[in-house]
């Protein structure tokens, strides 16, 4: 039973999401105002201070328990941490509007990414059915229309394909989630966890269509073949945001539905599938990575198996596991922003900077460009000195520790594949030039070369200082 | 905090080469003497300390842990003066960024040498790779070279990681390297060693996993390969030694018959390559592939004379390796060649060339009074003594063939009629002379007084 | 759970939400129209909503009812966005296919 919703009402809880809203709609208008000119710094800047603010808001309830809105929104360290992870993503995302995107389109673009990270937001903190659905609806909702913000076809092809597939992912999400609302009769997560209902075939329908629906949002290998295409023909900051956030969010819900909404008594044999996928990702992501030509679908590619990574962590649903998958996101968060910022310090609204073809010999054009994007390449193949690396050993060792040694040995293997990959690149960029006019590099303005330095640093020193929350408690009983 | 210094000037000064423009050659090359000289002193003044911060609590202990004391101290004092020769042998055509990637190789290798923690071995381990591997790969002809080096590197360093990871949650803690009473014992015990083991045998390398090494000896630029071969090479025995050995006796012993048969099989297939090649650098590595072999098996004869003796020729194989392919490099620079078809006839106009190679030459078959003879002589006495018998008779085969294979190197670079074909250099300068000097003092040195290093390389 | 308050049994509603939810997937998977495609997400979507009410009924908790109406909501916007975006994909084309939706490679 739903109590009363007046008597729980706590705006506080939401600060954040309500920061972030209210921006969103402030952008639109400040755009209409500015000058011709000014309309991009004037939505980057807007944005980011709401994104600051939101960031602020949001780490002030790390301490804070118990949900919000009737159950509807849980608070808590585990909540913040997710947020604070897409409130990076989306930061992050925002400083690569400066160089990529057609001016007049940066105010509108700029709103819905704001409205799409309300929407991961809200993922971030969910905890019954309804706030999960409306969270991945708002979140994919704004994303579809950003994915065709460009002018080019390959843009609007990617926004109608993401938006079929997704929403027929999202029909199997919801029918799941009819399946789990009859298991239980309430529509609250840890309604799920009462007794009786380890073997309640409705449960396990319902989970079963439920984690298709968030292995697609997740890119997981067999339901990955989105991916590659919607990252290539989305604008270089959607493709920033989508694989940094999105993974975020639903990562946020599957751990809070492994962890705290699954009945005690539930057989592991029950969440095999799960990590078969993991395992599948993995091989498929890295695979896929080596023919490819084009940044984006490589770095989608990479997102695939890091998807899998990641799950190695849950496996074994081990509270440290929860802590170090967190641990990698953040590390696979910066790095992948990294490696968008140097693509958009190379590109105009063009996007040069996502064909590998322009970072042929760039180390002798742009060296602290070069050295950057090999840094972020390294940590992405989980080399040292980089937070990959680190990340890599905590997965593994979650791995063997909970008895999932096989996640382990494919994540090595899936490590060695990818090498070849990413290393590829390192190689062109630090190739002789061979003599062939090059197009002109345009220069990026100094936030986006900070940014990149920073994100270089925070990789090392990530490392050798590597902070797990402590406080991430997922349970929402 | 000296041991933190000495790992981080090499890595420091290296970044900030890059720093410099890459026409500022001379300026680069005074930089990275006077850094690896720094190291030296460091290394020379550190000994015996000890360092250590933590690093993670959960989900095993691990700390950043240095130490220099024992067979690291040695190996280390043998990185930075190889490192250091190196530096000062790259001619002025040597470009900055090779400066900057033999200190990045110096910094990694004194930061594997130092750890005395697991996860730190293995973060060092995988980052001692890339120097070598960009060197090798930003050269458009040698790019399959550095593929082959970095992915059968690679791989072992996979399995080192996986090794470490499983050793971490089963024991708690990586903070083992150098403490005694650690043994992991178990059903996954063996496994774990696997692992380890798989890694420390690419890099030795050990046959059948050698086949990276004669490209990457015959194509890396002879400072480099001089450091990967005299120091890099013995990160796989080092590893046995402190790692296998340390905690995994028994399991050691149990699969000792593997190691042993792979050992002898190196140490004769490596003499025989050698004999057969043409190519200079290619000699020395086959010789490398042999004497290495020996190493190992010294170690798995798990007897303390032939152990002593393995510390002993580890470092004695580093110095007359670095000291020959210095030599080649020089040799290799006035006659831009290496084959022993076109090369000959040198010693007479350069006799200074000669004598310098020949001391290398003879320290590597083992001659009394070198280096290498006091070494070989201990472990073939160990063998003997652990009772494997075959294995020591084994080990006498290859002392014929080195003498065989490093006299006809000799005899084909420096003897025979001069060739008209051949441009005349000038012999051996000053720089390069400096350059060999602490190796060739060294070799005499630890020919003669080999008991200073015994004493403390391995207790 | 209690089945009394059903005029029909349980597993009808069921059967019929689940023949509803695979015409849509049927829809997707055979239909080259893309308004038909369009159509066909909302019926899947529908189909989940069959069965909410359903199970609000069992239950007698008005949860179920409240999310039907969240669904149907969010699938108006949906349906508003998705109509958007075919327009401007076939905005210069002669017919309307999917299959001619193909420069990204898949």
């Amino acid at each position: 039973m739903i109590a009363n919703p007046t008597t729980q009402v706590d705006w506080n809880g939401i600060a954040p999401i309500i920061t972030i809203a209210v921006t969103a709609l402030v952008v639109p208008f400040a755009d209409l105002f500015a000058r011709t000119h000014a309309k991009r710094w004037v939505a980057i800047l807007i944005g980011g201070l709401g994104t600051l603010l939101a960031a602020g808001l949001c780490a002030q309830q790390y301490g804070s328990t118990g949900t919000v809105f009737g159950g509807a929104f849980a608070l808590g360290g585990f909540t913040v941490v997710f947020e604070e992870i897409v409130l990076l993503a989306l930061f992050g995302s925002l400083l690569l509007f400066a160089t990529t995107m057609q001016e007049r389109r940066v105010g509108g673009s700029v709103a819905l990414m704001l409205w799409s990270a309300c929407g991961a937001l809200l993922m971030a903190g969910a905890s019954n059915l309804m706030t999960v659905f409306l969270g991945i609806e708002l979140l994919s909702l704004a994303l579809y229309c950003l994915c065709g913000m460009n002018d080019r076809p390959a843009s609007r092809e990617s926004a109608l394909k993401y938006l079929v597939l997704s929403s027929t992912a999202s029909g199997f999400m919801l029918l799941g989630m009819a399946l789990l609302f009859g298991a239980s009769g309430s529509v609250a997560l840890s309604s799920l966890t009462l007794g009786g209902l380890a073997t309640s075939s409705f449960l396990w329908s319902g989970s079963a269509l439920f984690f298709v629906g968030l292995a697609f949002k997740m890119s997981l290998a067999p339901f990955h073949a989105w991916s590659p295409d919607v990252y290539e023909g989305a604008p270089m900051p959607v493709t920033a945001f989508m694989s940094v956030a999105t993974k975020a969010a639903t990562l946020a819900v599957l751990a809070r539905f492994l962890y705290a909404a699954l009945p005690t008594g539930m057989s592991s044999a029950f969440l095999l599938p799960i990590w078969i996928l993991a395992g599948l990702s993995m091989l498929v992501g890295n695979l896929g990575m080596l023919a490819q030509t084009d940044l984006k679908r490589l770095l989608a590619y990479s997102g695939v198996a890091q998807a899998g990574y990641l799950l190695v962590a849950l496996a074994g649903t081990t509270a440290l596991g929860l802590r170090y998958a967190i641990y990698y996101l953040v590390a696979y968060a910066i790095m992948n922003l990294g490696a968008f910022s140097v693509a958009a310090a190379l590109s105009d609204e063009k996007e040069a900077g996502s064909a590998l073809s322009a970072y042929h010999a760039l180390a002798s054009r742009r060296p602290y460009l070069a050295a950057m994007m090999s840094l972020f390449l390294l940590a992405l193949a989980g080399l040292p000195p980089t937070a990959g690396f680190l990340g890599k050993i905590l997965l593994l060792s979650t791995g063997v520790a909970t008895g999932y040694w096989w996640l382990a040995v494919l994540l090595i293997l899936g490590t060695a594949i990818s090498l070849f990959a990413y290393a590829k690149i390192i190689r062109a960029m630090y190739a002789r030039p061979d003599g062939k006019a090059q197009p002109e590099l345009p220069v990026a303005p100094w936030p986006a070369m900070i940014s990149i330095a920073l994100y270089g640093i925070a990789l090392v020193v990530m490392t050798f200082y590597p902070l797990t929350p402590s406080n991430i408690v997922p349970f929402v009983r | 905090m000296m041991l933190l210094a000495l790992v981080l000037v090499p890595l420091i000064v290296g970044t900030l080469l890059f720093a410099l423009p890459a026409a500022a050659q001379t300026l680069s090359r005074v930089i990275g003497v006077v850094a690896s000289l720094a190291t030296v002193v460091l290394v020379l003044a550190a000994r015996g300390d000890d360092w250590s911060v933590r690093w993670l609590s959960r989900p095993f202990t691990a700390a950043f842990h240095l130490g220099l004391s024992g067979l690291s101290f040695w190996l280390a004092l043998l990185l930075t003066v190889v490192t250091l020769s190196a530096i000062v042998a790259c001619n002025a055509s040597a470009r900055r960024d090779l400066i900057a990637q033999l200190l990045f190789l110096e910094g990694t290798m004194l930061g594997l040498f130092l750890a005395r923690d697991l996860l730190l071995f293995a973060l060092f381990w995988d980052a001692m790779l890339l120097p070598v591997f960009f060197t090798l790969l930003a050269r458009a002809s040698h790019v399959t070279t550095a593929w082959r080096y970095f992915l059968y590197n690679f791989a072992g360093g996979l399995a080192l990681l996986l090794a470490t990871a499983a050793f971490g949650v089963l024991f708690g803690s990586t903070d083992v390297i150098g403490q005694a009473g650690v043994h992991v014992i178990g059903a996954w015990a063996p496994w774990i060693l696997g692992g380890f083991a798989l890694a420390f045998l690419v890099k030795t390398p050990v046959f059948p996993l050698h086949t990276w090494m004669p490209l990457t000896y015959a194509d890396t630029p002879p400072a480099m390969v001089a450091v990967v071969s005299a120091v890099q090479s013995k990160a796989g025995l080092y590893g046995f030694i402190v790692i296998g050995l340390a905690f995994f006796p028994d399991y050691m012993k149990a699969y000792a018959g593997i190691f042993l048969v792979l050992g002898a099989i190196s140490l004769i297939y490596g003499a025989l390559a050698a004999l057969a090649q043409s190519d200079t650098k290619r000699i020395v590595a086959y010789s490398s592939l042999s004497h290495l072999g020996l190493i190992l098996i010294a170690i798995f004869s798990f007897n303390t004379i032939a152990l002593q003796g393995a510390g002993l020729y580890l470092i004695a194989h580093g110095i007359f390796s670095a000291a020959l392919f210095l030599v080649l490099g020089f040799v290799e620079e006035r006659e831009e060649t290496r084959s022993l078809t076109h090369l000959g006839g040198l010693g007479a106009l350069n006799p200074r060339l000669a004598g310098a190679l020949c001391i290398a030459a003879l320290a590597a078959l083992g001659l009394p009074g070198l280096a290498g003879f006091a070494g070989e002589l201990l472990i073939i006495t160990g063998i003997f003594q652990s009772g494997l018998l075959w294995a020591a008779l084994l080990a006498l085969i290859p002392i014929v063939l080195a003498a065989a294979y490093m006299l006809r190197l000799f005899q084909g670079v420096m003897n025979g009629p001069q060739r008209s074909d051949l441009p005349i250099r000038a012999d051996l300068s000053w720089r390069e002379g400096i350059a060999l000097a602490p190796l060739v003092l060294a070799l005499l040195a630890l020919g003669t007084i080999p008991g200073a290093l015994l004493q403390t390389v391995i207790k | 759970m209690d089945l009394t308050v059903l005029p029909v049994a349980l597993g009808d509603y069921i059967g019929l939400s689940l023949v509803i939810f695979f015409i849509g997937v049927a829809g997707i998977a055979l239909r080259r129209n893309p308004l038909i495609v369009l159509m066909s997400i909302e019926l899947m979507w529908n189909a989940a909503n069959l069965l909410f009410i359903t199970f609000a009924r069992v239950y007698m908790n008005n949860a179920g009812h409240i999310f039907a109406f969240l669904v149907i909501t969010v699938a108006a916007a949906e349906a508003a966005i998705g109509l958007a975006i075919v327009v401007v994909v076939f905005r210069n084309a002669k017919n309307v296919d999917v299959d001619d939706v193909r420069i990204l490679r898949g």
